[in-house]
C-alpha cells in the first residue's frame, strides 16, 4: 500500500505530446479513475506509472521511492489489461502464480495465496482450465486474481471491463468495488465510461489532450466543474453552454448573456 | 459436312440444351474435368503427391535394398536385394540370401556411432546457439522500433546470399593459425580438428534464416502479453523466453529443425575443418566415406550407414512435427 505521485510527467513521441506536465497525487488506499476521450493520454499516464513506458520528463513516486527509472517488476505494482492478456500457454493456476514463481516464493506460500486470490474473485475449482476454455468474465477474474495475488502496493486497471458484455460489466463493477473495500489498496482505474467513473471512484481525474483538467470526487466534478471541458465531458446528457460576458465587476459579478442567446431564451419562456 | 447443314443442325436445339457430341474417352474426360474442376484439382494433387513420394522415397528404398545385399553380389539391384534368392529357403537358409548383418557390420568396421554422435552434437549445439541468438535478434527486429531497422535486416539476410565457399578460405586460415592463449585447451593451439571450427561458421551461416523466421513469429505476439509478463516480474529478456518464445513454439520448432537438419547433413565445411577421423569430430558423411577401401568399396555398408545416419533426424522431425503443427495462441486475448 502506498500513495502515488506524478511530478511534472511529460511524454513525447516525436512531435506528439501524449502527456503534458502532469502533476497528480493519489492517496494511500484511494480509488482514482482517469477519464477522458480516447487518445487523451490516460493510458499513457498509466503505463508511465507501471513502468511500461518511460516518461520524457518528470518523476514517478510510489510510497517514498522514486521509481522513475525502475523496471516494472521492481515497482510493486500490478496491472489488469484491457485485452486481459492471460498467458495462453498456461492454465489458471500457472497464470495466477506466475509472478510469485518468478519471485521464488515457497510452494506452500504460493498455494495458499493462489487459493486466497481465487476465493476473492470466486474462481475456486477452475485451476486446471486453460484460458481458451473460459468465458470472458472468467478470464477477466483470472486476470484480477493474477493482479491481487502479489499484494501489490498499487493496482492499475486499464479499461478492464471494456470487453465484457453490458450485464457482466455491471456485475464486475460491484465486484471491483467489493474488492477495493476488502483489499484496501490504492487503485488507479482508466476508463472512458462515465458511469464506471462516477459510481466506483473516490476521486475522478479528468484528462484532456495530455493535461489534467480536474481531480475531485465524482459529485464535485459534476456540480462544480473546473472548466468548460469538464463541464461538457461529465454528465449525460451533457451540460448546456450559454455564452455570456462579465459586465459589472462590483461586489457580485453580473453576467450578461449574449444577445442571440437571450433572444432564444425569451422565446422559449414565452412559448413554454 | 457443309457449313449450311451444320448451321441447320444447331438451330434444332433450343438454347440451354447442348448437342450430343460424339466424344472419344479423352474428350469425355476433359469435358468432365471442365464441368467439375474439384475433381481435376484432386487428381492433380494425387499426381503431384505420388510423384513427390516416389522421387523422395524410392531412393531410400533402393538404399535399403543395397544395404541388404551380400558383399559378393552388388549389382543389378532395383526392387530386391541382389543376393535375394527364394530357393535358398529349401536349403534351410531362413534369410534367403538377405544380409541383415550389414547394420551390425557398419559399427564394427568403422566406429560409425562416433561419427553419428559427432554430427548430432555439433548439430544440437549449433541449433541451441542459433535459437538463443536468433531469438534475441528476432525480438529486436520483430518488436522494437528503431532507426535503420530495414537496412539492418537486409544486411543480416545478405549474409545468407553468399555461398558458404566464399567464407571458407579466410576461415580456414584463421582456424589453422595457432593461438598461444588456447594452447592449454586445444591440442596445437588451432581450432582445426575441434568442434569449434564447425560450430562457429555453422552458427553464423544458418543464423539469418532463423532470425527471419523468428522475427516474423515474434512480431505477431500481442504487446499486451509482454507488458503483462513485465509487470508480473520478468525482464524484457525474461518475457521473451517465458512468454513470447513458448507462444511462438511452431516458429521456434521450424527454425530449430531447419538448422538441425542443415548442420547434421553438412559436409563441405566439416570435411575441410577436420582430418576425417572420428576422434577429431569428423561428421557423419566422413564416416560413410570411410567404407571406401583401397581395393574395394563396401557399397552395402555405405548404404546401411546412410540409413543408420538418417534415423536420428527422422525421429527428431517426427517429434518436432507436433509442435510445428499445433498453434498455441488461440484464446490468448479477447479481440
Amino acid at each position: 500500500m502506498a500513495d502515488v505521485q506524478l511530478q511534472h510527467i511529460t511524454k513525447r513521441y516525436g512531435d506528439v505530446t501524449a502527456v503534458d506536465d502532469m502533476n497528480l497525487e493519489i492517496r494511500d488506499g484511494e480509488f482514482v479513475t482517469f477519464v477522458g476521450p480516447s487518445g487523451c493520454g490516460k493510458s499513457t499516464t498509466m503505463e508511465t506509472i507501471a513502468g511500461l513506458t518511460l516518461p520524457t520528463e518528470g518523476n514517478v513516486m510510489i510510497g517514498e521511492r522514486d521509481v522513475t527509472n525502475l523496471p516494472p517488476k521492481d515497482r510493486g505494482v500490478s496491472m489488469v489489461f484491457q485485452n486481459i492478456a492471460l498467458f495462453p500457454h498456461m492454465d489458471v493456476y500457472d497464470n495466477i502464480s506466475f509472478g510469485l514463481r518468478l519471485r521464488k516464493y515457497e510452494e506452500e506460500e504460493i498455494d495458499r495465496r493462489v487459493e486466497n486470490a481465487a476465493e476473492v474473485v470466486q474462481l475456486e475449482g477452475m485451476m486446471d482450465r486453460m484460458p481458451d476454455e473460459m468465458s470472458g468474465g472468467q478470464r477477466q477474474r483470472v486476470a484480477i486474481a493474477r493482479a491481487i495475488v502479489r499484494n501489490p502496493d498499487v493496482f492499475l486497471m486499464d479499461e478492464p471491463l471494456a470487453n465484457l458484455d453490458a450485464k457482466l460489466r455491471v456485475h464486475m463493477r460491484t465486484e471491483l468495488q467489493r474488492l477495493h473495500k476488502e483489499l484496501d489498496t490504492t487503485i488507479i482505474y482508466v476508463t472512458h465510461d462515465q458511469a464506471e467513473a462516477m459510481t466506483m471512484s473516490d476521486r475522478i481525474a479528468v484528462i484532456n489532450s495530455g493535461q489534467l483538467q480536474q481531480i475531485d470526487p465524482p459529485l464535485v466534478c459534476y456540480n462544480e466543474p473546473a472548466n468548460l471541458f469538464v463541464a461538457g465531458f461529465i454528465g449525460s446528457p451533457s451540460m448546456n453552454f450559454i455564452e455570456g460576458e462579465v459586465t459589472d465587476t462590483g461586489s457580485a459579478p453580473n453576467t450578461s448573456i449574449s444577445s442571440s442567446t437571450s433572444e432564444r431564451m425569451k422565446r422559449t419562456s414565452a412559448t413554454g | 459436312m457443309s457449313e449450311e447443314s451444320a448451321a441447320e443442325k444447331l438451330k434444332e436445339y433450343s438454347p440451354g440444351e447442348e448437342p450430343e457430341l460424339d466424344r472419344g474417352p479423352l474428350e469425355q474426360w476433359a469435358a468432365n474435368m471442365i464441368s467439375n474442376p474439384e475433381r481435376a484439382y484432386k487428381s492433380m494433387f494425387y499426381t503431384a503427391t505420388v510423384f513427390f513420394l516416389v522421387t523422395t522415397l524410392f531412393p531410400f528404398y533402393w538404399l535399403l535394398m543395397v544395404a541388404l545385399t551380400q558383399r559378393g553380389s552388388l549389382q543389378n539391384i532395383i526392387f530386391l536385394p541382389g543376393s535375394f534368392d527364394p530357393t535358398l529357403l529349401a536349403e534351410g537358409e531362413v534369410t534367403m540370401g538377405i544380409n541383415f548383418f550389414a547394420f551390425v557390420e557398419v559399427f564394427t568396421t568403422v566406429p560409425f556411432h562416433r561419427y553419428i554422435f559427432n554430427s548430432f552434437v555439433i548439430a544440437a549445439v549449433t541449433t541451441v546457439i542459433v535459437i538463443v541468438v536468433a531469438s534475441l535478434a528476432g525480438y529486436v527486429f520483430g518488436r522494437l522500433q528503431f532507426r535503420f531497422k530495414g537496412p539492418l535486416m537486409l544486411l543480416v539476410l545478405i549474409v545468407s546470399f553468399f555461398p558458404p565457399a566464399a567464407f571458407f578460405i579466410p576461415l580456414n586460415q584463421l582456424f589453422n593459425t595457432p593461438v598461444d592463449v588456447m594452447r592449454p585447451i586445444l591440442a596445437d593451439g588451432t581450432l582445426y580438428n575441434t568442434p569449434y571450427a564447425m560450430l562457429i561458421p555453422f552458427s553464423a551461416l544458418f543464423m539469418p534464416l532463423s532470425i527471419f523466421i523468428l522475427t516474423t513469429f515474434y512480431s505477431q505476439i500481442p504487446d499486451g502479453l509482454e507488458d503483462a509478463a513485465r509487470v508480473e516480474g520478468t525482464t524484457r529478456i525474461g518475457a521473451l523466453f517465458r512468454v513470447i518464445a513458448p507462444l511462438s513454439a511452431p516458429g521456434v520448432a521450424t527454425a530449430g529443425v531447419l538448422t538441425f537438419i542443415a548442420v547434421y547433413n553438412e559436409y563441405f565445411f566439416s570435411s575441410l575443418m577436420t582430418d576425417g577421423r572420428e576422434h577429431n569430430w569428423a561428421p557423419l558423411v566422413e564416416g560413410i566415406l570411410r567404407y571406401q577401401g583401397q581395393h574395394e568399396v563396401l557399397f552395402n555398408l555405405m548404404a546401411a550407414a546412410s540409413i543408420a545416419g538418417v534415423i536420428p533426424v527422422a525421429l527428431l522431425v517426427v517429434v518436432a512435427q507436433e509442435k510445428i503443427v499445433s498453434g498455441l495462441t488461440s484464446g490468448a486475448l479477447k479481440e
